[in-house]
């Protein structure tokens, strides 16, 4: 999220200015994370209506929050922890309460084709198509920048089964764009 | 080593975004956001708007009323009837005379006297004041011509606003009930503080802050009554209505906020269903009380009562309380701490703190860790993800687990947990164990009682 990484002053200017009712610094702050936390959820969630809900209750739940943030408080970081905690629970909802992250043998790290040629729209595509558990984990790595070890925190996984799900999730892509490319 | 495609979406991360926010998303935000902020600037004047017409109308006929009683300096209080709040078609709800549903209501004074009984004066700016009354209750008779009414309402200047095409009055600070044993309260979005007492009457305050208090040269437009209330026997309703940003001058951002604090007699049964805005109700004795808040905190403090309460958005905390306790919890934190009763509790997203409780226990959680502190009752608990953790517990013990780690010290009573995955850890415990685990550690220190164990790691 490389909004976060920006200078800290800036981000804690804009966080004191929340804190004192500033409604300018409540639009500014949304303007400059509501992108690609909606882009985060929808990964999560495949659709964008849910993912405008996410959007939402996440910063009317982190904005209510904000006194709780000290200067040197990672604003951003907690509010990605919100989106990503909602986008969950909507698609466990939405699953009868169970996403299916299933303890897999690891397997290695797979090799890609030489030949192989990524296009956006294309890798887009192929990520929808995955099934939920390697979809979160895969958005949650790719992404999102988490390590095995913060998604399995998050997910309340192990280790073993992030990786494990990122290289099968890794491996379905490669094999979709193949699919495709053949298709076409 | 990154692989190609890390790298090609590490190139191009940016343009994997593409989506926007649909613009009603910072609406909704915004006025949730803006209401919450609102809170933090008090006004003391308790008001509520009638409408009328023009300001400058209101001004006409509050002047030409200025007659009666200028030298008195001290607060009114006279009882009159049930006050009426007219809606914005001018319905007349209704007239109640009966003296068991008096209302005194105390009001400073300054420039302007009228007959109360209603809070609804039709525009008609050349009319003199008996007109007007006469025509909108016909069949009532009021002292109108007398130096000195029996019946006496002050007004400030002030207090007229606009509405549309209309005029109104605001009716003001602590309205007081007497014999009221029920009290439902159906808001849209108001902060709402109650507080029993021993008094056996019901005192109103209602805070209704408008842009026009904060600049008195902006013209506002409100759209509807802010507050109703209704008597019915011993019970008293009363519904507070939202109004949406409704501003004439451009650019005008201001905030409307609405407060209703009730001091109410300890044993009144209680009802209150919030929007947005928080809720907190403290030192009730009653059968029952259902709390229903979607958006904001609530905070629940020495009740004695069987409750019902439902938490859709915001954290909920009981505190020093007894009887029933039955809790939809939605996305805040559920903190309960010292109270004496059995309590089912179900929540979907957001942590579970419980401690100090005499009485069983029967949570469910899907997301959000689980805390339990002294509990002297049996305690069953379902969590779909997040930590459980028990200290110092007597009761007995029951835990289903999907995910997450479980963690228990001191308990007396037996333990039976049965988890997918998550480690467990066992401090000190004398009761009968039983654990089954598919995934995770277990670690047992110090137990005493029967063993059964099916665990893939046993340490």
């Amino acid at each position: 999220m490389k909004l976060i990484t920006k200078p800290k002053i800036i981000e804690d200017s804009i966080i004191n200015r929340c804190k004192k009712g500033d409604n300018i610094a409540f639009e500014e702050i949304y303007n400059k994370y509501k992108k690609a936390m909606l882009n985060l959820s929808y990964r999560f969630l495949n659709r964008t209506e849910d993912a405008n809900d996410v959007l939402q209750e996440s910063f009317i739940k982190a904005f209510q929050n904000i006194s709780n943030f000290e200067n040197e408080a990672a604003f951003g970081s907690w509010l990605k922890r919100v989106v990503i905690n909602h986008s969950i629970d909507i698609l466990k909802k939405k699953k009868n309460n169970s996403i299916s992250i299933d303890q897999l043998e690891i397997i290695e790290e797979i090799e890609e084709p030489n030949d192989i040629k990524y296009d956006i729209e294309t890798v887009k595509k192929c990520i929808q198509e995955l099934p939920d558990g390697y979809r979160i984990v895969l958005t949650l790595y790719l992404f999102e920048d988490y390590s095995h070890k913060e998604i399995a925190n998050t997910l309340n996984i192990s280790e073993s089964t992030s990786k494990s799900q990122y290289n099968r999730a890794k491996k379905k892509i490669i094999q979709l764009i193949q699919d495709k490319k053949l298709d076409i | 080593m990154k692989s190609n495609l890390e790298t090609f979406v590490k190139e191009n991360r940016d343009a994997f975004d593409t989506l926007e926010p649909t613009s009603t998303v910072w609406n909704s935000i915004n006025s949730r956001i803006t209401r919450k902020n609102g809170a933090a600037s008090k006004i003391s004047w308790l008001k509520t708007f009638v409408f009328g017409a023009s300001i400058v109308t209101g001004i006409i006929i509050v002047t030409n009323f200025t007659t009666n009683n200028k030298d008195e300096k001290s607060k009114i209080n006279k009882n009159v009837d049930t006050i009426l709040i007219n809606s914005e078609t001018q319905e007349e709800k209704s007239v109640q005379k009966n003296d068991n549903n008096k209302v005194a209501i105390n009001i400073p004074v300054s420039s302007v006297n009228i007959v109360p009984d209603f809070m609804f004066i039709p525009e008609n700016k050349t009319e003199n004041l008996k007109t007007i009354f006469s025509q909108v209750y016909p069949n009532l008779e009021y002292p109108i011509e007398e130096k000195k009414p029996a019946k006496t309402l002050t007004i400030n200047q002030s207090d007229i606003c606009q509405c549309g095409n209309k005029f109104g009055i605001f009716i003001l600070n602590d309205t007081i009930f007497n014999g009221i044993k029920e009290i439902e309260i159906c808001s849209f979005n108001a902060d709402i503080n109650i507080i029993g007492g021993e008094d056996e009457k019901t005192y109103l305050d209602f805070e209704y802050i408008s842009p026009a208090e904060k600049n008195k040269k902006k013209i506002v437009k409100i759209e509807q009554n802010k507050i109703f209330y209704e008597i019915l026997g011993s019970k008293l309703t009363i519904s507070v209505k939202s109004g949406e940003k409704t501003y004439i001058n451009k650019g005008f951002n201001s905030i409307k906020q609405m407060k209703l604090d009730l001091r109410i007699p300890v044993s009144s049964l209680l009802s209150i269903r919030n929007g947005n805005g928080d809720i907190s109700v403290k030192n009730i004795i009653n059968s029952q009380s259902l709390i229903d808040n979607s958006n904001g905190d609530i905070k629940l403090s020495d009740l004695n009562s069987d409750l019902q309460v439902q938490a859709r958005m915001g954290d909920l905390e009981i505190i020093h309380s007894q009887g029933k306790l039955n809790i939809e919890g939605g996305l805040g934190t559920i903190s309960i701490f010292d109270f004496t009763g059995n309590i089912i509790s179900n929540s979907s997203n957001g942590d579970t703190k419980i401690s100090t409780i005499k009485g069983n226990l029967s949570i469910n959680s899907s997301l959000g860790d689980q805390e339990f502190k002294s509990i002297s009752g049996n305690t069953s608990t379902h969590s779909t993800s997040g930590d459980i953790n028990f200290y110092d517990c007597n009761g007995n013990i029951e835990v289903e687990s999907s995910l997450g780690d479980q963690f228990f010290q001191n308990i007396k009573g037996n333990l039976k947990s049965n988890s997918n995955s998550g480690d467990l850890k066992i401090l000190n415990m004398i009761g009968d164990l039983d654990l089954s685990t598919e995934l995770g550690n277990t670690n047992i220190e110090e137990q005493k009682g029967n063993l059964s164990i099916k665990s893939s790691s046993y340490v």
